[in-house]
C-alpha cells in the first residue's frame, strides 16, 4: 500500500468528520503544489492566491458535504481548482461589459495593473517559463500536471475528465508545441 | 533537446512557490472560518479502518499484478496449509483440516471398491499416528493419553466405515449386481483387505503391549476395541472372497422335510439361542458337478 495514498484515505474519513486539524495537513500537503497550478492559469500572484484559498475553502464544503466516495484527495484538489479558475475568467469576461465611466476608469487602470505585472511577471520568469505561458491552456495543463506536479496519466484524466489515451495524445502534441517554441526562442 | 527542456519544466517545481507569509496567514484564516462551523468530535474506530481497507482492496484488486500475486499466495497458501495438515497428529490444529480433506476425497470417489481401498488407506494412515504418538518421549502423560483416544476413535471409524462398504459391496453380489469384472476388482479388493487388516491387527497388539506409560485401562480397552473391529473387517473380507467364488445357491427342500446339509437334530438351528448362522446348502448344478460343500455357523457371544 501506498503511504501516501493510506495517509489521504485517512484524512478524508477525517475531513468527513469535519476535523480542523485534518483540514489544516490537507492544507499544508496541498497548498503549494495548488498555487503551483494556479499560477500557470492565471495572470498574477495575487489571484493566484486568492484562488488557491477558495480552493481549500470548496474542498472543505464538498467533503463534509457529500455522502459520495472520494476515491483521491488530489486529483479532487487540482479539478476544484480547475474549476475555479475556469469561473474566475467567466467572472473577469463579465466585468469587461460594464461601461461607466468611473468604473471603465478603473478598469483602464486594472488592466494597465494588469499589464504592468504582466511585464513584471515576464522579467522574473525564466525561458521555459515563457514558452508554457505562450501554450495554449489545454497543453500547459497537461505539461504542468504531468512534469511540474508530477501526476500520472491516470490521476490526469480523473482531474481533466479525459480517457488516459486522450491525455497521452495531448501530452505528446503539447511536448511538440513546447520544442518548436524553444526553437523558436533560440534562434 | 525535449530532455532538456523537460529537465527545466521539472526544475518549476522548485522554483514556484507561493509567499510562506501568505501561506500562515491564509492559513490561520481558513482554519477560523471552518472552526466556526460546528464539528462532532472526531472518532475513528475500527470500522473506519475498515472502510479505507476495502476501499484499497478494490482499488488494488482492479491491478492485473496485484490479482496475480493474489491467486499466487492463495496457492502457494493453500498447498502449505495443506502440506502442513498432512503431517498434523491428532490434537494439533490442522488434524481437523487432515481429517475433512480425506473426506472430500472419499467423497469423491463412487465407486465401492475404491472406497475400501481408500478408507483402508486412512486406516492404515491412523496407524501411523499412532506409531508417533506411542513413540513420543517428550509428551506429558495425559496428552498423550488424549492423542491415543483420539487417534483409536479415528482408526475404529474408518474400519467400520470399511466394513460397511464390504457388507455393500457383499449385498450387490449376492443380488447379482454386479459384473464379472466388478467380481474379479472385488476379489483384488477383498484379499488386499484382508492382509492389511491382519498387518493392522497385528500392530495394534503390538502397540497395546508397549503401553506402559499409558496403562489406564480406558486406553487399552479402546486399543482392544480396535483390535476387534480391525478382526470383523478382516473376516467380512474374507467372507466376500468366498461369496464372489461361490456360484448363486439356493435352499433345497429333501423329501423327508430336512433341509440337507444341516444337522437338524444340532442345537445350532436353535433361535432362541444368541447365535448367527450361515448355511451353505449343496447344490447340483445341472450343468457341472457340486463345486463346493460346507457348513458354516459362526456364534457370537
Amino acid at each position: 500500500m501506498n503511504t501516501l495514498n493510506f495517509q489521504e484515505k485517512l484524512l478524508l474519513l477525517r475531513l468527513k468528520k469535519k476535523d480542523p486539524e485534518a483540514f489544516a495537513q490537507v492544507y499544508d500537503l496541498y497548498v503549494t503544489p495548488i498555487y503551483r497550478f494556479i499560477y500557470f492559469k492565471v495572470s498574477s500572484r495575487q489571484d493566484a492566491e486568492d484562488l488557491t484559498s477558495e480552493v481549500f475553502l470548496k474542498i472543505w464544503q464538498y467533503v463534509t458535504e457529500t455522502d459520495e466516495v472520494i476515491e483521491n484527495l488530489r486529483a479532487l484538489l487540482y479539478r476544484s481548482a480547475r474549476n475555479l479558475v475556469i469561473d474566475f475568467y467567466r467572472r473577469n469576461a463579465k466585468r469587461d461589459y460594464v461601461q461607466d465611466e468611473e468604473i471603465l476608469d478603473l478598469i483602464q487602470d486594472e488592466k494597465q495593473q494588469s499589464l504592468l505585472t504582466k511585464v513584471d511577471l515576464e522579467i522574473e520568469m525564466k525561458n521555459v517559463e515563457l514558452i508554457l505561458r505562450k501554450l495554449k491552456d489545454e497543453y500547459r495543463e497537461i505539461i504542468i500536471l504531468r512534469f511540474v506536479e508530477e501526476l500520472s496519466i491516470n490521476e490526469i484524466a480523473e482531474v481533466l475528465g479525459k480517457s488516459k489515451g486522450s491525455v497521452r495524445v495531448i501530452l505528446h502534441r503539447a511536448l511538440k508545441v513546447v520544442k518548436e517554441l524553444a526553437n523558436q526562442n533560440g534562434k | 533537446m525535449e530532455n532538456k527542456i523537460i529537465k527545466e519544466i521539472k526544475n518549476l517545481r522548485t522554483e514556484i512557490k507561493p509567499r510562506s507569509e501568505w501561506v500562515s496567514l491564509s492559513r490561520d484564516l481558513l482554519l477560523k472560518q471552518i472552526k466556526q462551523e460546528s464539528y462532532e468530535p472526531v472518532k475513528i474506530g475500527a470500522s473506519s479502518y475498515l472502510q479505507i481497507f476495502v476501499q484499497f482492496f478494490r482499488q488494488s484488486m482492479l491491478e492485473p499484478a496485484v490479482v496475480m500475486l493474489l491467486m499466487m499466495v492463495t496457492f502457494l497458501g493453500s498447498s502449505l496449509g495443506i502440506n502442513a495438515a498432512f503431517y498434523s497428529l491428532p490434537g494439533e490444529p490442522l488434524y481437523k483440516v487432515k481429517l475433512a480433506l480425506e473426506q472430500t476425497h472419499a467423497a469423491m470417489v463412487s465407486n465401492e471398491t475404491e472406497q475400501v481401498n481408500l478408507k483402508i488407506e486412512f486406516a492404515q494412515k491412523r496407524m501411523e499416528e499412532l506409531d508417533k504418538i506411542v513413540s513420543a518421549t517428550d509428551l506429558p502423560v495425559e496428552q498423550q493419553k488424549a492423542k491415543i483416544k483420539e487417534a483409536v476413535a479415528e482408526l475404529q471409524n474408518n474400519v467400520l466405515a470399511v466394513n460397511n462398504h464390504l457388507v455393500k459391496i457383499s449385498k450387490s453380489i449376492t443380488q447379482s449386481k454386479v459384473n464379472d469384472k466388478d467380481k474379479a476388482d472385488t476379489v483384488k479388493m477383498a484379499v488386499a483387505v484382508t492382509s492389511k487388516t491382519e498387518e493392522l491387527v497385528k500392530s495394534l497388539d503390538q502397540k497395546l503391549e508397549n503401553l506402559p506409560a499409558v496403562d489406564e485401562l480406558e486406553v487399552k480397552d479402546l486399543v482392544a476395541g480396535a483390535v476387534k473391529s480391525v478382526k470383523d473387517v478382516n473376516l467380512s473380507a474374507q467372507q466376500l472372497v468366498e461369496d464372489v467364488n461361490q456360484p448363486q445357491e439356493n435352499a433345497l427342500e429333501i423329501p423327508d422335510g430336512s433341509v440337507k446339509g444341516v444337522d437338524n437334530n444340532d442345537s445350532v438351528s436353535d433361535k432362541s439361542q444368541n447365535t448367527d448362522t450361515i448355511i451353505k446348502i449343496d447344490v447340483k448344478d445341472t450343468e457341472t458337478e457340486v463345486i463346493n460343500t460346507s457348513t458354516d455357523s459362526i456364534k457370537l457371544d
